[in-house]
């Protein structure tokens, strides 16, 4: 089973983003890059090879969904599993991203102290299903 | 000489007989002839013929005028009961069609014909004695009533003649056609009264009918009334029909499932299950039809034939619809902007708590904690609104999987734990089964659950415990959660699961709350086909416990599930 190392965070709010950095690298001992927006991702993912994206739903021009859409479609991302933040808490919504084939969907605000072990349940979880 | 005045006499006597054979023939017929002939033959012999012909002249006139008294008295006697007779008619047609009673001048019962008596519901010895005001409803204040009316108009000697509405003994109204006639005496004294009513009840009914189908038909909303059986169609308004661009006899050769082109009767049956066990009195559906969203509410009725009969009003919302979205949308964005900053202030806060940004003072740990539990109270207000307008929305999404009680009780005491032990407030579960399971979305069940557990350590004494217990009551699992709290009094119950209501404590401590946590759980409890309510002795505490049907152990098969279940 891949063991889980590597997370592209991608959020427009910079604050949210310290608070995520603080919370999977010194409580959860990962290893995260972090992008403001969906092209910034774009362009950083193909290097930076993460194992897992973890994208905020609602960002100005381009939203996670979309964001989402366009990683996967580039050349050896096509597998790598993604877990959506979101602050609109709309029962429906988180529906339909599940549906889409997101692996967990966390509700913001989330707790920085659970925020690793939540990441890495789904990921067991994605990694037993196949 | 003698011979020839003889035979004068004779022609006389003959002639003079032969005027009364005449009259006697004339005014008696052939009896008189019989006596003309007979008094000839008798006084021929003997009497001088002009005597005998003076005499049968006397007696014709006399028989004249005898059979001519007779004819008359005869005649009288025939118009007599010819008269008797129609009168005797009239009678009987008028007690048979109208309703007849009569009255003394103070409006005293004094007879009254069986239509009176069958139509009012009254015995005869109930009404005799009694006024008409017994069948008059009492009148609006301030308007003069009908009996009083009818009263003044008889006393004035005039007719009263006028429609009035009237009441049986058993309280059915009906509407009266009406004419009073007063009755007086040779000497002018006002004797009597005399009231003939006609039930115009029908009539007024079919008018009022054809009234409201009018008004049917004018109506915005599309109304159908169609056979319970076949769905065939008894009745559109105007509304209904322009859009199917029927006619009214065209649609009575359709079904309701003609109506719409999505029509699944099987969806439809299952719908209008509840109307038919009594569950409830109308069922209503939103749906996407032809042309945009329409709600569309359906009752059961028994028709006029004893048939039963949906009837079903439809109503374009596509305009509300759009309110709506517009205004969750807005709430959407609120609830994101709200969130947003404070993700990060909780955030930050946790993070200085938990000592992963360096380790704090004791003073500055205590401040941190405020800041804490005061982003958390916020963050529930926010989630409170938010719910709350969803619901008002139809928006709240209810996810049913099969959730395990003795589980969800577990992970509600642990998840409530650290709100307890703020309040030095402990939780004991109690009653805890492996074996009970509810349908329901485990979310928004935790939402009611922990409400229901911190309400109680607000409520609760210090040191105080609150139990939660789960409870078999037959058809349905009860999870009722107790507290040794000041209690609720009775007049609070009404008002208990009202929004944005907070009853006046017993003991006067007012409690923090948006006073939009029971109402949100009520409305959580409802959808998922159950109860909620409490129990409370005011000094003693209260139980407040919400009861949903049971369901089967289930076979987890779908691995989906299982991982739903393992995530919850």
């Amino acid at each position: 089973m891949a063991e889980l190392q590597k997370i592209l965070h991608v959020d427009d709010d910079d604050d949210i983003r310290i608070i995520a950095k603080m919370a999977l690298e010194v409580v959860g001992n990962l290893n995260v890059e972090q992008c403001s927006s969906g092209m910034d991702a774009l362009e950083i993912a193909p290097q930076y090879k993460p194992d897992l994206f973890l994208l905020d739903v609602m960002m100005p021009v381009m939203g996670g969904e979309e964001t989402w859409q366009k990683l996967r479609n580039i050349p050896g991302m096509e597998n790598v599993p993604a877990i959506f933040m979101t602050a609109k808490a709309q029962d429906a919504a988180t529906g339909a991203l599940i549906e889409l084939g997101a692996i967990a969907v966390i509700t913001k605000p989330f707790d920085p102290m659970e925020l690793c072990s939540q990441i890495r349940s789904a990921w067991d979880r994605h990694q037993n299903s196949g | 000489m003698l011979q020839s005045i003889r035979r004068n006499q004779i022609a006389i006597g003959v002639l003079m007989l032969a005027i009364g054979v005449a009259f006697g023939i004339y005014s008696l017929g052939f009896g008189s002839v019989l006596v003309a002939a007979e008094t000839w033959s008798f006084y021929s012999g003997q009497l001088p013929i002009g005597t005998a012909a003076l005499l049968g002249l006397l007696l014709g006139s006399l028989v004249l005028a005898l059979t001519r008294r007779g004819k008359i008295a005869k005649l009288q006697s025939l118009v007599m009961d010819k008269q008797a007779r129609e009168i005797y008619f009239q009678d009987r047609a008028l007690n048979a069609h109208a309703i007849v009673s009569i009255t003394d001048p103070d409006s005293k019962i004094l007879s009254v014909n069986d239509n009176f008596l069958k139509t009012f519901e009254y015995e005869r010895d109930e009404i005799i004695g009694q006024t008409h005001e017994l069948i008059h409803p009492s009148p609006y204040s301030g308007a003069v009533s009908v009996f009083n009316d009818i009263f003044e108009a008889v006393k004035q000697n005039k007719v009263w003649s006028g429609e009035h509405k009237a009441i049986t003994k058993t309280g059915k109204t009906l509407f009266m056609q009406c004419t009073v006639v007063p009755l007086h005496d040779e000497d002018g004294n006002h004797v009597k009264n005399v009231s003939m009513r006609t039930d115009v009840t029908e009539t007024r009914l079919a008018e009022a009918d054809r009234y409201l189908t009018s008004m049917l038909d004018k109506l915005q909303d599309e109304v159908y009334i169609y056979n319970t059986d076949d769905l065939r169609i008894s009745y559109m308004n105007e509304t209904a029909l322009n859009r199917c661009e029927w006619t009214l006899k065209l649609a009575r050769t359709k079904r309701i499932t003609h109506t719409a082109s999505n029509f699944e009767e099987g969806l439809f049956r299952k719908h209008v299950e509840p109307l038919f066990n009594g569950e409830k009195e109308s069922v209503v559906i939103e749906t996407l039809h032809d042309k945009g969203f329409v709600e569309i509410n359906t009752r059961l009725y028994v028709g006029p034939d004893d048939v039963p009969v949906f009837v079903s009003v439809l109503r374009d919302i596509t305009e509300r619809k759009e309110v709506d979205r517009a205004r969750m949308e807005s709430v959407s964005v609120v609830s994101h902007e709200l969130r947003t900053p404070l993700t990060s202030i909780k955030g930050a806060l946790r993070l200085l708590q938990s000592g992963a940004a360096g380790v704090l003072e004791p003073g500055a740990a205590a401040i941190v904690d405020v800041a804490d539990r005061n982003s958390e109270r916020l963050l529930k207000v926010v989630n409170d609104i938010l719910d709350f307008e969803k619901i008002r929305a139809g928006k709240m999404d209810i996810n049913k999987r099969p959730v395990k009680l003795s589980d969800f009780i577990m992970d509600a005491t642990t998840m409530n734990k650290g709100y307890g032990d703020e309040h030095q407030v402990k939780f004991v579960a109690t009653g805890i089964e492996n074996d009970a399971f509810v349908s329901g979305d485990s979310d928004r069940l935790m939402q009611v659950i922990s409400n229901l557990m911190s309400n109680a350590v607000k409520y609760s004494p210090k040191n105080g415990t609150v139990v939660v217990n789960l409870k078999d009551t037959g058809r349905k699992w009860r999870i009722s959660v107790s507290d040794n709290g000041p209690g609720i009094p009775e007049s609070a119950r009404a008002s208990m699961f009202d929004s944005f209501v907070q009853s006046d404590p017993v003991d006067g401590i007012i409690r923090k709350g948006t006073g939009l946590g029971l109402p949100i759980a009520k409305e959580i409890v409802e959808r998922h086909a159950g109860k909620i309510d409490f129990e409370s002795t005011v000094g003693e505490g209260s139980t407040f416990y919400f009861e949903l049907p049971k369901i089967e152990s289930p076979e987890l098969e779908n691995p989906k599930d299982r991982a739903q279940l393992a995530a919850e």
